[in-house]
């Protein structure tokens, strides 16, 4: 009994620790992924298609190393969407087609901001 | 995590209360609407449970609607005898007077195997000792042997044991059960004077006592206790 008690204690701190530590990181990492790419609209905006490019790279490469992780933590269909948004941003910056550009990277902002709220412990998402 | 973690709790208590309104029939021998409903329940609360995408309310509405079901098809087995039939099947007789009906056996696809394995679970090796074999509307097959090979009982030798009624537990790990002690005719006091006898001074040291019709006690102390 008292065993049982035990690892059901150990069980339920790791699973709100978990939760806890998650929610935190993939709400961090939303945040910098979305802040990198940031002054992309004004780089669009003003014809800087070069500069939009470095940091769509830059935003790349952060992506790529989060997204591992993020892999452990959420529903892969998720990923897939934003790994599919980026590489439309990539294309659209590359072919510099101010219009679409604009539309994917706020796709892609909604997109991983969502994650974290998607993940938050709360009734909407419960029910 | 703490989402899907909520989820299946909510879940899980849903279906233990199903569960337990649908009655006991659905933990034990099944019939055929209530195989179905066991079934269907254990889907409709294991994919909402680990799929954050379905509403909580997609696992929980189908899960009520087989409870009203299932609830709804057992008081019309019960209340009607033609409704009974249509939804729960009659028992078939597969041996009668000693004879495998080979027609019935047919048409429930009960092979001769299926019914040698069945009879040798009910202890019955010798199909030559079984009068009538009956196949019930939950699977299960009733045997009566022929009268030769029955199990003697005391009527046969015009003995009459005197009744055993049933032994009601009146202690239960250190708890006494009033109600049962009540229905045993018996008071606190009898209790811990039956206790002394045993050399046992409180009852939180009783495992298990226990008091038949006749008032005869069955006491056994816990280890610790010894």
């Amino acid at each position: 009994m008292k065993a049982a008690a035990i690892i059901l204690t150990v069980i339920l701190i790791f699973i709100i620790g978990l939760d806890v530590c998650s929610y935190y990181y993939l709400k961090n990492m939303a945040n910098a992924i979305s802040q990198s790419i940031e002054d992309l609209p004004d780089r669009i905006d003003g014809g800087d298609w070069d500069a939009a490019s470095d940091g769509l790279a830059k935003t790349s490469r952060q992506w790529s190393s989060v997204k591992g992780i993020w892999a452990v933590l959420i529903n892969h269909q998720e990923i897939d969407n934003i790994e599919m948004s980026l590489t439309r941003l990539k294309s659209f910056v590359k072919y510099k087609d101010i219009n679409e550009s604009m539309a994917e990277y706020n796709t892609f902002k909604a997109l991983v901001e969502h994650i974290p709220e998607s993940e938050k412990f709360s009734l909407v998402n419960i029910f | 995590m703490l989402v899907i973690f909520t989820r299946a709790l909510i879940l899980y208590a849903l279906v233990v209360v199903v569960m337990r309104v649908m009655g006991k029939q659905q933990i034990g021998e099944l019939q055929p609407y209530e195989l179905v409903v066991a079934v269907m329940i254990a889907d409709l609360g294991a994919v909402p449970m680990q799929n954050t995408g379905i509403p909580l309310l997609a696992g929980i509405i189908p899960i009520l609607t087989l409870l009203i079901s299932q609830l709804a098809l057992s008081y019309i087995s019960m209340r009607s005898i033609k409704g009974r039939e249509l939804i729960c099947g009659i028992p078939t007789v597969l041996v009668e007077k000693g004879r495998l009906l080979e027609e019935a056996m047919r048409k429930e696809r009960y092979n001769i195997n299926d019914l040698l394995e069945a009879l040798r679970s009910q202890g019955y090796y010798n199909i030559a000792d079984v009068e009538y074999a009956i196949l019930e509307t939950n699977g299960t097959l009733s045997v009566i042997p022929k009268a030769e090979k029955r199990p003697a009982n005391p009527g046969d030798f015009n003995l009459q044991p005197p009744n055993e009624g049933l032994p009601l537990p009146v202690i239960i790990d250190g708890v006494i059960d009033y109600r049962s002690l009540n229905k045993v005719k018996k008071d606190y006091a009898w209790l811990i004077s039956q206790l002394k006898a045993y050399n046992i001074t409180d009852v939180s040291n009783v495992l298990i006592a226990s008091v038949d019709e006749n008032g005869s006690l069955f006491i056994q102390a816990k280890e610790a206790a010894k």
